[in-house]
């Protein structure tokens, strides 16, 4: 079973509560509209360079793993979203495959402190998990941005206070959004989807790896 | 959100006109109009009243303008902080640590600044916590780890790092070396040792703590040296109050205080609204992306995450 079908056995289970459903849709309304996906950075863009803490409180600089290899980075909104914690788990199973293809992972979400190592932890991950402080690479990409009111309710009574796992009021989180970069820093493969429910399925992630590999620009 | 379209927003809120603001950001007047348009599309709502001769903020622009002006700076700040990274500028950073405050909060964080960084200046000093917010107001400290006080100036942000309990020292074979926290009540019979020192939170908390169980131990002052305290316990000549994430003393055992109230906030500071240099910058993140859990006294039930 691929990923996506298995987030959409967790979201047909999800939706059948009418504020779950709601909530859904007003974040996926929200971001269609402004298309807000589509103005995203895209292939052929080049990655801003970032310096992010990782959760065992070291400095990781994009421009020294690019040094050595092709780079996935996957923005994800934080172990509470039951989505991103089956894709993170995905990305692990498909992590040899990432690596033999000269592939590098890094995982960013806006969340601070102890939430970066308990998602390591209770998610069996071995790749870097990154703290995007303040959303500022988010930013950079274009993929942040403000859960709409229902969402933040919904959040809310389930005890999920975004403004205390980020340290800001802001409520911005990411759209799920996975991307390839060689190691020019040339964006070579992009996936933003306004539905938080869809993510780029590791094999592709992969292939694209694989591609690059042969054509000499990965590795 | 596209980093452009917040710049933008930001220009309008300060400008409060179009027109110089298309100016301030180098674009055309209905660039900035388009731009504007997809962020409310993409924030739900009006950010500007547009009126003739009146360009106001709207409730929805007023509550976004410090959250947008955040991720935008932070973003800002992300690019020159590898610029700064890649021509191994010299990074500065002047930090006040609370008297009460164990060095061992910073140094994992400065160790990694120094590894990192090829030319890390750094600046240490410790003082109250008033004081430290002045000094970091005035720009004569980038930053500050205090205890948090009930009020802080508007002008600092603030990231608490961890709840930390307020502890009892006694000697070795103390009555309360076999409990497993100290109700305050039993400070009656004991004499307590208060460090006498500017800024030190312990004497206020223990004061506080008496007055709410209506008790009124003897106590004995003791000079700001924490070597002279420690030596006054050990000697028998009293216990003493400290805090949990503080290094052990040798001879002495620490003992949390029963009371819930007994515990303060960690907390790191700095100046609100600024652009921060590139050593405070990684500072920040550091400080707030680090798990903090190992440090925390464990809270009475912690919150359910779903």
């Amino acid at each position: 079973m691929s990923l996506n079908d298995e987030l959409a056995k967790i979201r047909a289970q999800a939706v059948m509560e009418e504020r779950i459903r709601l909530a859904y849709e007003a974040i996926i309304g929200r971001l269609s509209r402004s298309e807000a996906a589509s103005r995203a950075l895209k292939v052929g863009d080049a990655m801003p360079s970032f310096m992010l803490p990782n959760a065992e409180g070291h400095l990781v600089v994009s421009d020294d793993l690019l040094k050595r290899g092709a780079l996935v980075v996957n923005f994800f909104r934080g172990n509470w979203c039951p989505y991103c914690r089956r894709t993170l788990e995905a990305l692990e199973t498909a992590l040899p495959r990432i690596a033999a293809a000269g592939g590098q992972l890094v995982a960013l979400t806006p969340d601070t402190g102890e939430h970066l190592a308990a998602t390591k932890r209770r998610q069996g991950l071995t790749y870097e998990v990154l703290s995007d402080v303040d959303g500022a690479v988010g930013l950079q990409f274009g993929v942040l941005f403000r859960t709409p009111e229902p969402y933040r309710a919904l959040l809310a009574g389930a005890g999920i206070d975004l403004a205390a796992r980020h340290g800001n009021e802001g409520w911005f989180i990411p759209m799920p959004a996975t991307y390839v970069i060689d190691r020019l820093g040339v964006i070579r493969y992009a996936f933003v989807n306004a539905d938080f429910t869809r993510r780029a399925e590791p094999d592709e992630i992969v292939r694209v790896l694989e591609e690059l590999k042969k054509a000499g620009n990965g590795d | 959100m596209e980093l452009f379209q917040v710049r933008y927003f930001l220009a309008l809120a300060k400008t409060l006109n179009f027109t110089r603001a298309a100016e301030a950001c180098n674009v055309s007047q209905p660039a900035l109009t388009r731009a504007i348009q997809r962020l409310e599309e993409e924030l739900g709502g009006a950010l500007l009243y547009r009126e003739r001769n009146l360009t106001q903020l709207t409730e929805l622009g007023k509550v976004m303008l410090p959250h947008l002006e955040t991720a935008f700076l932070a973003a800002e700040a992300a690019t020159a902080e590898a610029a700064a990274f890649k021509r191994r500028d010299v990074a500065t950073l002047r930090v006040g640590l609370g008297v009460t405050i164990s060095a061992d909060v910073l140094t994992p964080v400065l160790r990694e600044l120094e590894t990192r960084i090829s030319k890390f200046e750094l600046a240490l000093a410790e003082g109250a916590a008033a004081q430290l917010f002045d000094e970091i107001l005035d720009g004569g400290l980038d930053t500050g780890v205090v205890v948090e006080p009930e009020k802080l100036p508007e002008r600092l942000n603030r990231w608490p790092l961890f709840e930390d309990r307020y502890v009892v020292l006694c000697p070795a074979g103390h009555r309360f070396e076999s409990l497993a926290a100290v109700p305050t009540g039993a400070l009656a019979e004991e004499c307590v040792v208060l460090p006498v020192r500017r800024g030190c939170d312990f004497a206020e908390a223990f004061e506080r703590l008496c007055l709410s169980a209506g008790i009124k131990p003897r106590t004995r002052q003791a000079g700001s040296s924490e070597d002279h305290v420690a030596s006054m316990v050990r000697a028998g000549l009293g216990v003493t109050i400290s805090a949990a994430h503080r290094p052990a003393v040798a001879g002495l055992v620490a003992r949390p205080l029963a009371d819930p109230d007994a515990r303060r906030r960690i907390t790191v500071v700095a100046a609100a609204g600024r652009q921060h240099g590139h050593g405070l910058a990684l500072f920040l993140k550091l400080m707030r992306a680090r798990d903090w859990s190992a440090l925390a006294s464990p809270a009475s039930s912690p919150p359910s995450t779903a």
